[in-house]
């Protein structure tokens, strides 16, 4: 598509003057020049639209009318079906696919930093109801929301954003997804999600599958299943929180690490393993209507359980950890249990052993550990 | 009671050692007491190495101007028997018909922030927080705590004064997230979601800023007089963002986009002060049954009138921009509606270029 006017074309215009002058500036543009394209809600769409002068009114418009490298610049207000008639076909509405290809509000499908000008709270990407994915990253490279810089998904049957199998190296941050199914889901490798609330959604907050992906400093509180579903590796979950939500705080297979996150007052586990080999240190599990940390048939191979605070957990049986990993022994040293003699009656938690397992907690923690998660406000 | 704590410790061997206090002995020392999800309640509980579990145990246990110091996990109904009366529960109040009444002039903060501490109501039919004292600190900022499963989150009852309510998120609460009665309240960085009202303010001179209601029927709701409102976001409210009555209310720096009905309702009343917010992307703007004047706004993006005047007066709407250098009108730019014998609006001259809006974001 034709590259259109816009910012950019300031800097193409000072490098034509200074040409023009006999200067030279290096090689003939041989390196393409990253643009900023605008979308606020006083634009209108066109395929020249994104100038600052001349915003487009949907983020959908302003990808097709970008380049990969290019950074898109998403003012305060609504974007989506803006006369809420359940179509997406009015001017300036997004280019939504429902029932068909991605299935999605928004598709990125280029590597395109994006970004809102006001932050998550003013900054509102709506799906109507329709059955779609909010946004849907399938391109390698895409930054979308920055801390402060974020936007708010909502009202999708789906996710709030989904990044695409195939993809890698995308980053998601301070975004807020409420009111959709389930509010980010991670797929492809190497992807970062910082600073991310999921909050009040259908399913589960936040799930990774895929390869090598950090999430750290986000927020998932209210959904109704799980915080965190985090499947395959070996991703990096780090200062993170989950709490409040209908079962489990973690919920956790595969070959991962979890490190200074908080699973609290959670309706079930706080951690759930079901299989496979995990880092599990400097995490804090309090609160949680059932056990702290339960971990399944298929955990065997989980090195070592330390430096966690396991405690004011499942107030029926009183389990801290339910080791149902049989038949194996499974290292839980250097834990904090809520009391300085270590895993017992409360205010201690316990920890319980299923037939042909236990648990190695000796020596236990004296005192508690100081927390490593950062609250988002 | 108050438990013998720390603070008044050194103070007692001082004294016991001859030392002179002169003036200090005659002021009591602040203490801070200690809750956890691993403590134990009793009428001592409190200090470092035996903190209270419950919130209401410790506030029963503190004097004015202590603080209390919350770990993260679940405080509420434990066991989810619907009765309160296991150990370690909150300790319901009938007087405020709520779930941890603060009855002194108390500093309650969280130790992990309000994504890590839940203050869960399970259901009673009252409200989370109860504030019947005056001076009351509940959170602060990245120190707050989740407020859930109310018919409110948090309710400052009236007859008090200079409460403040920071760093707290209310959530999946039934009529309210945040309740400000009494006088001279700040209300500063919460979130409210899913309830009827994000934040409902009553009686004179409250303070809001930078907080966030999103995904309630109405996110700010406020009667009484001189409220000020600066820099919040109201946002995804299926009504209104800001609604009002009452007289001589502030909004500056807010921003009111994506609501389904009216971005701001000033709903009846006089002398309000509405400038340098921005409002987008909402129903109706800004629609007006009340009066007051308008400067340095954002009105655009608006589906149907970026300003509605049913006032059947004459309002002051210079010097605002309506999303383009021409003024009122046609889209992109939003137009300025009178309806009703009266209702007139003067918008010239206009504002040709965005106005700068000093509102931020949570997070």
């Amino acid at each position: 598509m034709e590259r259109h006017l816009r910012n950019v074309t300031r800097v193409w215009g000072l490098a034509l003057l200074l040409t023009g002058a006999g200067l030279v500036i290096g090689g003939p543009g041989a390196v393409a020049e990253a643009g900023t394209l605008n979308v606020a809600n006083n634009g209108v769409d066109s395929p020249t639209c994104g100038a600052a002068a001349t915003p487009c009114r949907s983020i959908s418009r302003t990808i097709a009318n970008a380049n990969a490298g290019d950074r898109i610049m998403v003012g305060p207000g609504r974007y989506g079906d803006l006369d809420g008639d359940g179509n997406f076909t009015s001017p300036g509405e997004e280019a939504a696919e429902v029932g068909v290809g991605c299935f999605c509000l928004i598709k990125v499908d280029k590597a395109l930093t994006i970004v809102s000008r006001a932050g998550a709270g003013a900054t509102v990407l709506d799906a109507g109801g329709a059955s779609v994915s909010v946004v849907w990253i399938q391109a390698s490279g895409v930054v979308f929301g920055l801390a402060k810089k974020g936007f708010t998904l909502t009202n999708g049957g789906r996710e709030g954003v989904l990044v695409e199998w195939g993809t890698s190296a995308v980053t998601v941050a301070g975004n807020l997804a409420r009111g959709v199914q389930n509010g980010f889901i991670v797929l492809g490798s190497g992807h970062r999600f910082i600073g991310n609330v999921a909050s009040g959604n259908g399913g589960t907050g936040f799930a990774m599958g895929g390869s090598g992906h950090l999430a750290s400093g986000n927020l998932a509180t209210s959904n109704s299943v799980d915080g965190f579903v985090v499947n395959d590796g070996v991703h990096v979950i780090t200062g993170n929180m989950t709490s409040a939500n209908g079962r489990n705080g973690f919920f956790l297979s595969g070959e991962n690490q979890l490190t200074g996150n908080i699973a609290s007052a959670n309706g079930s586990f706080g951690l759930e393993v079901l299989w496979g080999q995990h880092v599990l240190s400097g995490n804090a599990i309090h609160g949680n209507q059932s056990v702290g940390i339960l971990l399944g048939d298929g955990t065997s191979r989980i090195s070592a359980i330390s430096q966690n605070n396991i405690f004011g957990n499942d107030p029926v049986s009183n389990c801290g950890l339910w080791n149902l990993s049989w038949p194996s022994t499974i290292s839980a040293t250097k834990n904090f249990w809520g009391a300085a003699s270590g895993p017992g009656a409360a205010p201690a938690d316990n920890v319980c052993n299923g037939a042909g397992s236990s648990t190695m907690t000796a020596p236990p923690a004296t005192k508690e550990f100081k927390g490593k998660a950062k609250p988002l406000f | 009671m108050s438990t013998l704590l720390p603070g008044r410790s050194v103070l007692l061997l001082l004294a016991v050692a001859g030392l002179g206090l002169g003036a200090l002995a005659g002021a009591a020392e602040a203490a801070t007491l200690n809750v956890a999800n691993n403590g134990v309640d009793s009428g001592t509980c409190g200090a470092a190495a035996s903190p209270c579990r419950s919130i209401s145990q410790a506030i029963a246990n503190a004097s004015a101007g202590d603080r209390i110091v919350v770990g993260p996990g679940r405080y509420g109904d434990l066991d989810g028997d619907g009765a309160f009366t296991s150990a370690g529960e909150e300790a319901p109040s009938v007087a405020c018909s709520c779930m941890i009444k603060v009855d002194k002039a108390v500093t309650i903060e969280s130790r992990a922030g309000a994504g890590a501490t839940v203050l869960d109501a399970g259901g009673l039919p009252g409200t989370v927080v109860g504030i019947l004292a005056s001076g009351v600190v509940f959170g602060r900022a990245k120190k707050g705590f989740t407020l859930t499963g109310g018919i409110s989150g948090l309710d400052v009852f009236s007859g008090t004064s200079g409460v403040s309510v920071a760093g707290n998120l209310a959530t999946a609460n039934v009529n309210f997230g945040f309740f400000f009665d009494g006088s001279g309240h700040v209300g500063s960085g919460n979130a409210a979601h899913a309830s009827n009202n994000g934040f409902y303010l009553r009686d004179s001179g409250h303070t809001l800023t930078g907080n966030l209601a999103s995904g309630n029927v109405v996110g700010f709701a406020f009667e009484g007089s001189g409220h000020h409102l600066t820099g919040n976001v109201a946002s995804a409210n299926s009504a209104y963002g800001f609604s009002f009555v009452g007289s001589g209310h502030l909004l500056s720096s807010n921003v009111a986009s994506a609501n389904d009905q009216v971005g701001v309702f000033a709903q009846a009343g006089s002398g309000h002060v509405f400038s340098g917010n921005a409002v987008h992307g909402n129903g109706v703007g800004t629609a007006w049954g009340g009066t007051g004047t308008l400067s340095k706004n954002n009105l655009y993006g608006n589906v149907n009138c970026g300003m509605n005047n049913q006032s059947g007066s004459a309002i002051d709407a210079r010097n605002n921009f309506w999303g383009a250098a021409t003024g009122p009108g046609a889209d992109p730019a939003d137009n300025v509606c009178n309806f009703g014998a009266g209702s007139s609006t003067t918008t010239a001259p206009f504002s040709t270029k965005e106005s700068p809006v000093k509102s931020r974001p949570l997070f």
